[in-house]
């Protein structure tokens, strides 16, 4: 179907449809057929560019088939998918509806040929995206929903400038590897890094994620920040300045995600923590490293799917995804435990499962490229992912002991959709050479030698010890209700803070000269009253003589005046 | 299984990982990595390390959960409409 010219348009179509038709059957198939018709678009199709047209003298291309797009889009087309099962169960059509054109138009994103295209469809997702976050209906929703669409199209906006200062500078709107040696390169780099992530960048990511409704969070897990890295990959291999943004990033969320109660957010920064490790491999920029950056992306989008899948069972299941009030929903909900249990394993890497396979082409890179440090970093946050994830989110909700919480087990649909990221997970944990084949680069990489699987499993168990040594000697956290001060603070307190006492000044500084104007006004009225009122002594009736006396001294003084 | 014996068995499996590093020709990157049990160590300093940080962490940025507003999104109950609450039998 490649006259469609962008697989977006078979969502958006699915989206305009959708409301018409009745709820139930008719509405969730329509919903599966829109990811099978958008991959039917670009399947099979040679590389190249498709859907191409002139807008006010630019050359734009809403499909460009590559290496790089069609790992992403085809990635996103299983991801939506699977998300469609897991909302199987979701009658609300304000959902329905943003989830089509919010996965559509991640995947014509992915998809677009210029910076055009890439700048309309980033746009619609974060417009449609934000509907999942008010689907919650709450006070609490709207508001992170505002403060989240603030910086997604803050981001567009910057991404907008960055497009007209290189279109200015250089009479194209290509996206392609761009250098940082311009205003526009740098500001492109900007808006992709807030949809990334980056450190200072990134609490967007913490506030609005876990205030989505129990699909929404799930949605848009897959989909928003892997876009920005693919963004990266295309736009900035290669940057140096990426390798010490993503060494940041897999690192500083790493005590948030330990110390964090809601499961969720923990999610999050366990999320931001892999980004790191893509930005790092975009950043080393060597054919293996961006391999690694994308397979991890891809394998991401799966382990991540099925660990925020789980966790929003819990809550589908118990009304609440908060540490301090979950805990042994084991033996009430072992599917789901299991498949939390696998999506923590791949995060850990550990070998047979995607994590394992994706994770080391980045190590790799980082340590043929000769970088110590940042191999050691790396290193690191794989370690902590052991505790932050792997063990203490199944721990929290499924296995801690002490709750009486009672909930059935998640429904079929969802359990179905967390088997089949499982089996994603599993299955190219155990066959890389399917997703190898489908890397950007050429690249010989094998991830099981007997080194590399006693090295990995050293820094799993090891990493285990720890956690079971902290937990026998307390020094483990017991989850308490409560937030963690982020970034966020900045604007929503300091910010706010800042704000209401220049307001009060500024109100102050108002009324007092209001105040003070008003006196001299009415001393100067006074005055004139005073001079022309009914009593004043200009409205007196003067007598003629007395007029003509004054007039003759005047005179006389100013003949005076003139000969002395 | 109990604690103890998990924490036994994870140190044992820990001691014999970090003891088959004698037994194959390491391909590391960096000289360091020849050390036995190089990763292990790094990954139990990691850890400690990173469990430290975060109880300075709760300890200097916990707040209470309508810190920010009333009604928060961490204040306020999960909307009914969007569960699907089933009581278990367990």
């Amino acid at each position: 179907m490649p006259e469609l010219m962008t697989p977006a348009l078979a969502y958006i179509a699915a989206a305009l449809i959708l409301p018409l038709l009745p709820q139930g059957t008719p509405r969730r198939l329509l919903m599966l057929l829109a990811p099978v018709a958008g991959l039917l678009v670009f399947w099979g199709l040679p590389h190249g560019t498709y859907g191409s047209f002139n807008l006010m003298g630019m050359h734009v291309g809403l499909m460009r088939i590559d290496s790089l797009s069609f790992i992403f889009a085809l990635g996103f087309t299983l991801a939506a998918l699977m998300v469609v099962i897991y909302a199987w169960h979701v009658r609300d059509t304000i959902q329905q509806v943003a989830l089509l054109l919010y996965a559509g138009s991640a995947i014509g994103a992915v998809l677009a040929a210029d910076l055009i295209a890439l700048f309309v469809f980033w746009e619609v997702t974060a417009v449609a995206s934000v509907f999942l976050i008010w689907a919650r209906r709450t006070e609490g929703a709207y508001a992170a929903g505002m403060r989240y669409l603030i910086v997604q199209i803050g981001s567009g906006v910057i991404l907008l400038a960055g497009i007209v200062l290189l279109y200015l500078d250089t009479g194209s709107i290509a996206f392609r590897a761009m250098e940082l040696d311009s205003l526009a390169a740098w500001a492109i780099l900007l808006a992709f890094g807030i949809k990334c992530a980056f450190p200072l960048l990134h609490n967007w990511l913490h506030d609005a994620y876990p205030a989505a409704t129990v699909t929404g969070t799930v949605i848009l897990s897959a989909f928003t920040t892997k876009l920005a890295i693919y963004a990266l990959a295309r736009g900035f291999p290669g940057a140096d300045i990426l390798i010490y943004v993503g060494v940041a990033m897999a690192l500083f969320p790493i005590a948030y995600a330990l110390a964090e109660n809601e499961l969720r957010r923990v999610l999050t920064y366990a999320l931001n923590s892999q980004l790191g490790f893509m930005v790092v491999g975009i950043g080393i920029g060597t054919p293996l490293a961006i391999n690694g950056a994308v397979a991890h992306a891809l394998s991401s989008i799966f382990y991540q799917a099925l660990l925020f899948m789980s966790i929003g069972a819990v809550l589908y299941r118990t009304g609440t995804s908060k540490a301090s009030e979950l805990g042994g929903l084991a033996r009430q909900m072992p599917w789901t435990a299991f498949f939390c249990v696998v999506g923590g394993l791949s995060i850990a890497a550990l070998p047979a499962t995607t994590g394992f396979v994706s994770k080391s082409l980045v190590l790799s890179a980082a340590g043929y490229g000769g970088l110590y440090t940042v191999w050691l970093a790396l290193l690191a946050a794989n370690a902590a992912a052991v505790l932050h994830t792997t063990i203490r989110v199944p721990l929290a909700a499924f296995f801690a002991p002490g709750k009486s919480l009672r909930a059935g087990e998640a429904p079929p649909h969802m359990l179905l959709a967390m088997a089949l990221a499982a089996a994603v997970t599993v299955g190219i944990g155990v066959h890389p050479d399917f997703l190898y084949a489908l890397l950007p680069n050429t690249v010989e990489y094998e991830p099981y030698t007997f080194s590399h699987l006693v090295t990995q499993l050293q820094l799993i168990v090891f990493a285990a010890l720890a956690f079971a040594l902290l937990a026998r000697t307390g020094f483990w956290p017991v989850p308490r209700s409560g937030i963690l001060l982020d970034t966020d603070w900045l604007y929503r307190r300091l910010m706010h803070g800042v704000l209401m006492t220049l307001s009060g000044l500024v109100g102050t500084t108002w009324r007092w000269t209001a105040l003070v104007v008003r006196r001299r006004l009415d001393v100067f009225l006074s005055g004139v009253y005073r001079a022309h009122g009914p009593q004043g002594i200009l409205a007196r009736t003067w007598p003629t003589g007395s007029m003509v006396l004054w007039i003759a001294i005047l005179l006389g003084t100013t003949l005076v005046l003139t000969y002395v | 299984m109990t604690g103890i014996r998990i924490t036994l068995l994870l140190g044992a499996l820990a001691i014999a990982l970090a003891l088959a590093d004698l037994g194959y020709d390491k391909h590391g990157y960096f000289e360091l990595e020849q050390l036995p049990g190089f990763h292990g160590a790094l990954a139990l300093a990691a850890a400690l390390l990173a469990i430290a940080a975060a109880m300075i962490l709760r300890a200097l940025l916990s707040r209470a959960p309508d810190y920010y507003a009333p009604k928060g999104v961490d204040s306020e109950a999960h909307p009914s409409a969007d569960l699907g609450k089933e009581n278990g039998d367990a």
